[in-house]
């Protein structure tokens, strides 16, 4: 591990330890040349470049790596590996949940239906907005957000003062 | 010491054994520090260091990226994930879309419904929105458990997941199929 940052802190400048002459100096000439930063030229791929250069020329600053853990953790004090693994909870809860809603249907389903397909739903996007989205739009969690409790506030209207999501699913299967 | 360290470095194998000479040799880095860096070491640092300055290289120099989606063959594996992933959110953004649309509109859902049967749609349309309807959860649902089998674990192997592809996908078909015409 110190190994490799050690063999990084060479600053891309063409040497294999640290900048100290009396390193330099042991390294072969061939060896030395062939540590030199080369500046390559772009090769295409036909026109499916275009695309790329397209972003490229607008300028979307990708912020790609490295993230420190602090950067990556934010401000929850929650671990990772615990919050992954109620998604698993509640993955595997869903397994039981949605074969029963075929056989028993009522208020209280529609309630459990409602919270985890919205959790699980929730959880799912938020984890696609991480990977592919987060690093060009750093705020797109928040849309995401308002757009679920949007979701919930309708639900619950939904299964309270409307028929409630089974029965709205049986008259649609009925149609 | 210098000269131990140019003597091992013919054997190929110097760095692991001068380490901690070489360290002490490293040029001093300015690290703002926060709280729980205290288990991070210094070569940690100046490593997250070098790689930031190298992206900021890459993008100041413009440098292309290699082709991946463009060069790579569509696979089981990764058709599989896509649709997935591609179903999830489907079915993730719709219900809240639809929920939240709902609260807004006027009248209740039996007005809508009844709205769609006055406009005497063709059965046909109304089979193949059902298909529409159906196949994401099946097919979603079906494969969510082979996810978790692999989050245990299960069926990690190249053979037992193209098994395991193969039927899921065509499993999700027939429970759709089964939805559709059945119920």
């Amino acid at each position: 591990m110190a190994t490799i940052g050690l063999l990084r802190a060479c600053r891309g400048k063409g040497c294999l330890f640290v900048k100290n002459s009396m390193f330099q100096q042991t390294l072969p000439t061939s060896l030395q040349n062939s540590l030199v930063t080369k500046h390559f030229s772009l090769t295409s791929v036909a026109s499916s470049n275009a695309v790329v250069e397209f972003f490229r020329a607008r300028n979307f600053r990708a912020k790609r790596g490295p993230f420190r853990p602090e950067e990556k953790r934010g401000d929850h004090k929650m671990m990772a590996s615990t919050h992954w693994k109620i998604e698993r909870v509640l993955a595997v809860s869903m397994l039981g949940v949605m074969p029963a809603c075929l056989f028993v249907q009522g208020p209280i389903m529609d309630t459990l239906l409602s919270i985890t397909v919205l959790l699980h739903g929730f959880w799912g996007v938020d984890g696609v907005l991480t990977d592919y989205l987060e690093k060009f739009v750093p705020w797109i969690h928040y849309p995401w957000y308002l757009l679920t409790i949007a979701g919930l506030a309708g639900l619950i209207y939904f299964n309270y003062n409307d028929v409630g999501v089974c029965e709205a699913i049986k008259m649609v299967w009925k149609l | 010491m210098a000269a131990m360290i140019r003597a091992s470095f013919g054997k190929g194998s110097a760095l692991l054994t001068s380490n901690a000479a070489l360290l002490s040799r490293l040029q001093p880095v300015v690290v703002t520090q926060l709280s729980h860096t205290s288990t991070r070491s210094q070569t940690e640092d100046i490593a997250y260091k070098e790689m930031e300055e190298f992206w900021d290289k890459n993008r100041r120099l413009n440098r292309p990226l290699s082709p991946h989606l463009r060069i790579y063959n569509p696979e089981l594996t990764s058709m599989l994930s896509l649709c997935h992933r591609a179903t999830g959110i489907a079915m993730a953004v719709t219900v809240p879309f639809v929920a939240a649309t709902l609260l807004g509109l006027p009248g209740d859902f039996s007005s809508y419904i009844e709205y769609i049967k006055d406009l005497h749609l063709n059965p046909a349309i109304l089979t193949a929105a059902k298909y529409v309807l159906a196949f994401p959860i099946c097919y979603h649902y079906i494969n969510g458990i082979r996810h978790l089998a692999w989050d245990w674990a299960i069926g990690f192997d190249l053979k037992t997941t193209y098994q395991s592809g193969y039927f899921v996908m065509a499993l999700a078909l027939l429970v759709t199929a089964g939805f559709v015409h059945l119920l």
